[in-house]
C-alpha cells in the first residue's frame, strides 16, 4: 500500500503543478489562442494510452508463456490505465475542435480509429465479464490483446498513411518554443506519475481479489 | 464556443474522469 500511496502522493503534486503551469506561465499560442492549451492534456494522454496498452500487451504475451495469474493481473491493470487515457483523449479532443474546426467531431482517420482504439479497450472488459472463472478468462483476454494491439500503430500512423484534417506537429516537438516544450514535458511526468499510481493501485486490488479466490 | 471555455470545459471534465476512476477503484477496494 506504501507504494501506492507514494504513487498517489507524487501523482496530485506533478498534476498541480502541471496546471498551474498550463494556466499561469505558458504562453497562449498566437495563431489559436487559449484553446491549443488542451493539447498539453491530450497529447500526454494519448501517449500514455499507446505506452499502457504496450505494457497491458507484454502482460498478455507474459502469461500465455508462463501462465501465471500475476501477469494477467498486470495486463488488466495495464488496459484499465489505458482506457482511462482513451477516455481522456476522446474528451478533450472534441472541445479542441469545435473552438478549432467549429464541430465536435469528424470522421477523420485519426479520430474515427482513436474511437475504435477505445472500442477494442472497452471490449476487453466485457470479454473478460463474459469469463468470469479463472482460467478462461484471461487466457481468450491475452490473445484478444494480440489482435487488439494492431490497432495502436495504425491509430498512430494514420495521420501519415490517409490525409486527414487532424492536426500534426509540423519538425516534432523539438520545434516548439521552450515555455510550451517544458510544459509538454511536465504533461508527460504527470500523466506518467498518474498512470503509475493508477496502475500500482488496480493491479494491487487485482492480485489481492485472485489471492482471496484462491482462499475460498 | 470560445477557445478559453473550450479549455476550463476540457480540464474540468479530465478532473472529473480522474475523480471518478479514483472512486471506483476506492469502491471496488472497500467491497474486497
Amino acid at each position: 500500500m506504501k507504494t501506492v500511496c507514494g504513487f498517489g502522493i507524487l501523482a496530485v503534486a506533478a498534476l498541480a503543478q502541471h496546471l498551474w503551469r498550463v494556466f499561469f506561465r505558458t504562453p497562449e499560442d498566437v495563431a489559436q489562442g487559449a484553446v491549443q492549451k488542451i493539447f498539453y492534456l491530450h497529447v500526454p494522454a494519448a501517449i500514455l494510452m499507446y505506452g499502457s496498452f504496450a505494457v497491458a500487451f507484454l502482460g498478455g504475451a507474459g502469461y500465455l508463456w508462463r501462465r501465471r495469474p500475476s501477469w494477467d493481473a498486470l495486463s488488466a491493470a495495464a488496459m484499465e490505465v489505458s482506457l482511462f487515457c482513451g477516455s481522456a483523449v476522446l474528451l478533450t479532443g472534441p472541445f479542441w475542435a469545435r473552438a478549432a474546426w467549429g464541430q465536435w467531431w469528424i470522421w477523420d482517420p485519426r479520430l474515427t480509429l482513436t474511437l475504435c482504439l477505445w472500442l477494442i479497450l472497452l471490449s476487453y472488459f466485457a470479454l473478460r465479464r463474459f469469463f468470469p472463472d479463472g482460467r478462461r478468462g484471461p487466457l481468450f483476454s491475452a490473445v484478444f490483446l494480440f489482435f487488439g494491439a494492431a490497432a495502436v500503430p495504425l491509430t498512430h500512423f494514420s495521420v501519415c498513411l490517409w490525409r486527414g484534417v487532424h492536426p500534426q506537429l509540423v519538425g516534432g516537438f523539438a520545434a516548439l518554443p521552450a515555455e510550451m516544450k517544458s510544459t509538454f514535458h511536465s504533461g508527460l511526468l504527470s500523466f506518467l506519475a498518474l498512470a503509475l499510481f493508477f496502475f500500482s493501485w488496480s493491479f494491487r486490488l487485482r492480485r489481492r481479489a485472485r489471492a482471496e479466490e484462491g482462499i475460498r | 464556443m470560445s477557445g478559453r471555455a473550450a479549455l476550463f470545459c476540457a480540464y474540468a471534465l479530465f478532473i472529473a474522469l480522474l475523480l471518478g476512476y479514483a472512486y471506483f477503484l476506492w469502491r471496488r477496494g472497500k467491497k474486497g
